[in-house]
């Protein structure tokens, strides 16, 4: 396999927080837990899991707006913690966010044209003229035009105004392009359209996108790959076609099972309980204390990544007899 | 079939601006069964809301019902002066909303937010409330209700508040609940434990429920029947797997196909160009015609009838050779 355009290797992402325990030692909230991920080039990765699963930490720390505790993230092979100041500023300008919300992530009191094109001044690239040429460029490419120059973000719909951040994010030609729940704020109807656009951006510039949401339609709809993350933990990855029979985390298997469709009739999993506080996880594995199948084993000892096949990984003690066994046990196992 | 709990007939609402008056439900009918859980979707700004706050008496300040009549159980609420309404909210047609941290008080405990209809409508004494509040507590499934009794709604995760502002709407023995986009803000799996609730109270309590949303996925798990809006009209209205079957509508089948689903990998999706038309820029006509693949020179002129097929009803001039007029 050629090398992969980004890659976390084990990464944490650890906050201090505010509450001390009894010895007044500080107590560590786990957002991001051991999390290995790798990207490649044209690939769209879906990370789903619930609120306060890490999933938005993770998008974070690939595009490195917050840095991680301990880990490497990979640029092509290299470790970008390395990277001088020079090198850095020129990696942000391949590397690019779309927000969820987009009334709050366009500036109100600046027009279409001033936040479209203000990465180009931040990287002092062209002149004005040329700029706002690249601006219309960019507008028409997401489906805008020159008369949007003008405009403040408050006289757009929202289906626009995520049209013009993702022309903000695409204006530099980017690689690769964090979408967090780019599409969950929207009616279903301009929801498509967006979806839709993001396809052909990728087609036209051979974008490799990470996709961040909690819908699993979307999901399931636009990612080629999958990854499940629960408090702070991928605990299954694989291709999107695994949805359906062949997940194996019993979390991932539940959370697709609960997720309501228009067309067909499946046996629902409805978990007990709910997602325990990341500031106080389970010991052991972190879905044990809602898990179906938990075994004596799970409460005691965390899980480790169990490769199945290539490209399918899950972290779950059911599995971990297949491990180390020769390719053929492994396909049996899965069957 | 027996008599409907609730009765909406063509009810108009407008908001009053500088400028003027604006419709924002025009002509709405509808009717909810006793026992019967009744769906309504369509995109933001399609009115949805807007009907459950009629019902309930909480219209903005700017906002008038300008004709029609709302009858729950034979009496017009329409008429009503705000001392009767409010013997009608909470005892007998109460309200979940979508956010349930911003629902609930943040300064009073959960026992005393769920007991306070108690407390306003019945004569039962401090004891027998704690009680029945508790008991209530378990049935909406909370853990530990003696604990949660006196705790605080910061206390508590998303998916128990929304159980908390659940038991606020039962506690009056309210034989109907709107619920407006109760399961929005929560995880799918918490969404679940929320939905297979609403079937269960169903069964259990005989309640019935109006719930909103845009979700078609979460109004097939637990609706009977769904009512579309579009601008401030009905557009279509049938039992929910007929509907999602062969919706007849154009905006109907642009809103079913434009959902993502793994069948359609590799296509481009089906989008609906354009948006809900705002309150100023609505005009006579079939109010999606600007939208509309299939719209015909009627469409721009005049507004649809509705046309009955079975219990499926729709308002397009496409089915206007068929059917019987409603």
């Amino acid at each position: 396999m050629s090398t992969p355009l980004l890659e976390l290797d084990k990464v944490q992402k650890h906050y201090k927080s505010n509450r001390s325990s009894f010895l007044g030692k500080p107590s560590y909230v786990k957002a991001v837990n051991s999390v290995s991920l790798r990207l490649f080039e044209g690939e769209t990765l879906g990370l789903v899991g619930e609120s306060g699963s890490g999933k938005s930490t993770t998008g974070q720390i690939i595009a490195q707006l917050i840095s991680q505790t301990s880990g490497t993230v990979f640029y092509k092979g290299s470790d970008v913690t390395t990277f001088t100041n020079k090198q850095m500023k020129a990696w942000r300008k391949k590397v690019q966010i779309v927000f969820q919300d987009p009334y709050a992530s366009l500036n109100p009191k600046k027009k279409i044209e001033w936040i479209v094109s203000e990465p180009l001044v931040i990287h002092r690239i062209r002149t004005k003229v040329e700029r706002r040429e690249k601006v219309v460029e960019v507008l028409e490419d997401v489906g805008l035009d020159a008369s949007y120059l003008h405009r403040y973000p408050h006289e757009l719909s929202g289906g626009q105004r995520q049209r013009v951040a993702i022309a903000t994010a695409i204006i530099l030609n980017p690689e690769f392009i964090v979408i967090d729940e780019g599409v969950s704020a929207l009616d279903v109807s301009v929801q498509a359209q967006i979806l839709n656009l993001l396809k052909q951006l990728q087609n036209k510039y051979k974008l490799t996108y990470l996709f961040i949401s909690h819908d699993l339609n979307v999901i399931q709809y636009f990612c080629d790959r999958i990854a499940v993350m629960y408090l702070g933990e991928i605990v299954e990855q694989g291709r999107t076609d695994l949805i359906g029979s062949n997940l194996k985390h019993p979390y991932a298997q539940a959370l697709f099972s609960a997720n309501p469709t228009v067309d067909e009739n499946k046996t629902q999993i409805v978990l007990g309980g709910e997602v325990p506080n990341s500031g106080t996880p389970p010991a052991g594995c972190p879905f044990h204390p809602r898990c179906a199948k938990a075994m004596e084993t799970c409460s005691s000892f965390k899980p480790s990544d169990v490769h199945l096949n290539q490209t399918h990984v899950v972290r779950c003690h059911l599995y971990k007899t297949i491990e180390g066994n020769s390719k053929d046990t492994i396909e049996e196992a899965i069957r | 079939m027996s008599q409907p709990l609730l009765s909406v007939q063509n009810l108009d609402v407008s908001f009053t601006f500088q400028d003027g008056d604006y419709a924002a439900l025009k002509n709405i009918s509808f009717s909810v069964y006793p026992k019967e859980i009744v769906g309504i979707v369509g995109e933001s700004g399609c009115g949805k809301s807007l009907t459950s706050h009629a019902i309930l008496g909480m219209l903005p300040t700017n906002a008038m019902i300008k004709k029609g009549s709302i009858q729950y159980r034979g009496t017009d609420l329409v008429s009503l002066t705000n001392e009767e309404w409010q013997s009608i909210r909470g005892s007998a047609i109460s309200m979940i909303f979508q956010e349930p941290m911003t629902s609930l008080n943040p300064l009073l405990t959960i026992g005393r937010q769920i007991s306070e209809v108690l407390k306003k409508h019945t004569g039962f004494c401090n004891k027998e409330i704690k009680e029945m509040t508790i008991a209530l507590m378990k049935e909406v499934g909370l853990p530990r209700a003696e604990e949660l009794y006196r705790a605080y709604p910061h206390q508590l995760s998303g998916g128990m508040r929304q159980r908390v502002v659940i038991a606020i709407a039962l506690i009056g023995e309210a034989d109907l609940v709107i619920a407006d986009e109760p399961t929005t803000a929560l995880d799918v799996t918490i969404q679940l434990q929320i939905l297979e609730l609403f079937r269960k109270l169903k069964q259990t309590r005989n309640t019935s429920l109006v719930f909103i949303s845009h979700d078609w996925g979460v109004i097939r798990k637990v609706c009977d029947r769904v009512i579309v809006m579009y601008a401030g009209h009905i557009v279509e209205e049938g039992p929910i797997e007929e509907i999602l079957q062969h919706p007849k509508h154009p905006y109907t089948q642009g809103l079913i196909q434009s959902i993502p689903d793994y069948k359609k990998r590799g296509e481009p999706l089906h989008t609906i160009p354009g948006r809900v038309p705002a309150l100023r820029e609505r005009r006579g006509g079939c109010p999606f015609v600007d939208r509309c693949s299939l719209r015909m020179d009627i469409c721009q002129t005049t507004y649809p009838e509705g046309k009955k097929h079975g219990n499926h009803q729709v308002k397009c001039h496409l089915y206007a050779q068929e059917a019987i007029n409603i």
